[in-house]
């Protein structure tokens, strides 16, 4: 009788062990994890980001070949254009060869600074949701940005904004401009998450 | 408002809106006729033409873009004493048929075997997107090939 008092004893003995040390590292980890509700702020505000990303006026110069693509439709860019050695075009009919500084309305031909393909490391047509948001912020396919870095360049840079301003017959993205930086921001304040 | 450039090596001084494309600048104001206005949106390349050694479609780059350039139209290619491997390689092959479209093919041409001495069918190709609506490609690839032999004939 005692010893099967004493087994019961040893038993609860453990189990409260064990939970209490299942409460302390529950405890100890809260500090690291970012919290639930902010956490789905930032997957929220990604999701405004995400179409954005997707609209034409970003997919069409992140080809994940070699051929950037053009108009609302996405066809592949018209006269010969390829990516070229450095991701503006060929020897002979670079980018700037018909794009320049801003718009031409003369011939209707769309300008910006910089006017480039991204880099092939960087390229996202036919990559699903989920794969897009890991492409985003792996520094080995965006160029080596931190997620700030991100958010400067999808909120500031001059070829990124002229997604806002792309002339006649091209449609910009569905999100607005200032609510795209309010989600910018919403999503690196939450903890720049990705959907996984 | 006025804008300087050089032409052909020669300096001029347009006063011109800014936004004028170079290519009507060229054509009118400085009475340059072999661009010429094809497409006008920067598709078909018979405006062809360079600035600073570079390509550009004329038809699509405002006037003021060339200001303090360089600016070089197929009148500008020869010398006063040497004809351009490409324009002696034009007559000798008999490329053109109309000829609407062979000033801007000549441009993007010369700078192709400036880029490229010995370029391939697939470096021809894949560098010149103009088009001629004649057809005479194949005879604009083999004076292309002719003009690099003779640019390197000369060369030696």
């Amino acid at each position: 009788m005692s010893t099967k008092l004493l087994a019961s004893a040893l038993l609860i003995t453990s189990l409260w062990v064990l939970g209490s040390h299942s409460l302390i590292a529950e405890q100890q980890a809260v500090p690291r994890v970012v919290p639930v509700g902010d956490k789905e702020k930032s997957l929220a505000a990604f999701q405004s980001i995400l179409k954005v990303l997707k609209s034409p006026r970003c997919m069409n110069c992140h080809p994940s070949g070699d051929v950037p693509s053009q108009g609302d439709d996405q066809h592949l860019h018209r006269m010969g254009v390829s990516r070229g050695k450095a991701d503006h075009g060929g020897l002979v009919q670079k980018c700037e060869t018909c794009h320049h500084q801003e718009n031409n309305l003369y011939a209707n031909v769309p300008g910006a600074p910089h006017w480039g393909l991204a880099p092939r490391s960087m390229g996202w047509q036919g990559l699903s949701d989920l794969q897009l948001g890991k492409a985003l912020v792996d520094k080995n396919k965006n160029g080596g940005r931190s997620p700030q870095d991100l958010v400067k360049h999808m909120g500031q840079d001059s070829l990124v904004l002229w997604a806002w301003n792309p002339g006649p017959g091209r449609t910009p993205p569905p999100v607005a401009l200032p609510e795209f930086r309010a989600a910018l921001n919403e999503w690196l304040n939450n903890g720049a998450h990705v959907p996984q | 408002m006025k804008i300087d450039f050089s032409i052909n090596k020669k300096p001029v001084s347009v006063d011109v809106d800014p936004e004028m494309p170079l290519l009507w600048v060229v054509r009118d104001e400085l009475q340059l006729k072999a661009t010429k206005f094809g497409c006008g949106r920067a598709m078909c390349g018979a405006c062809t033409l360079h600035v600073d050694g570079e390509v550009y479609r004329s038809c699509a780059l405002p006037v003021q873009y060339a200001a303090g350039k360089e600016v070089t139209t197929l009148e500008g290619l020869s010398t006063e004493t040497q004809i351009h491997p490409i324009q002696q390689a034009w007559i000798e092959e008999e490329v053109p048929q109309c000829g609407y479209c062979q000033p801007g093919f000549m441009m993007a041409a010369a700078k192709l075997i400036q880029e490229i001495p010995n370029p391939s069918d697939e470096d021809i190709k894949s560098n010149i997107s103009n088009i001629c609506r004649c057809g005479t490609h194949p005879r604009i690839i083999k004076a292309i090939k002719r003009a690099a032999a003779i640019q390197q004939a000369s060369k030696i």
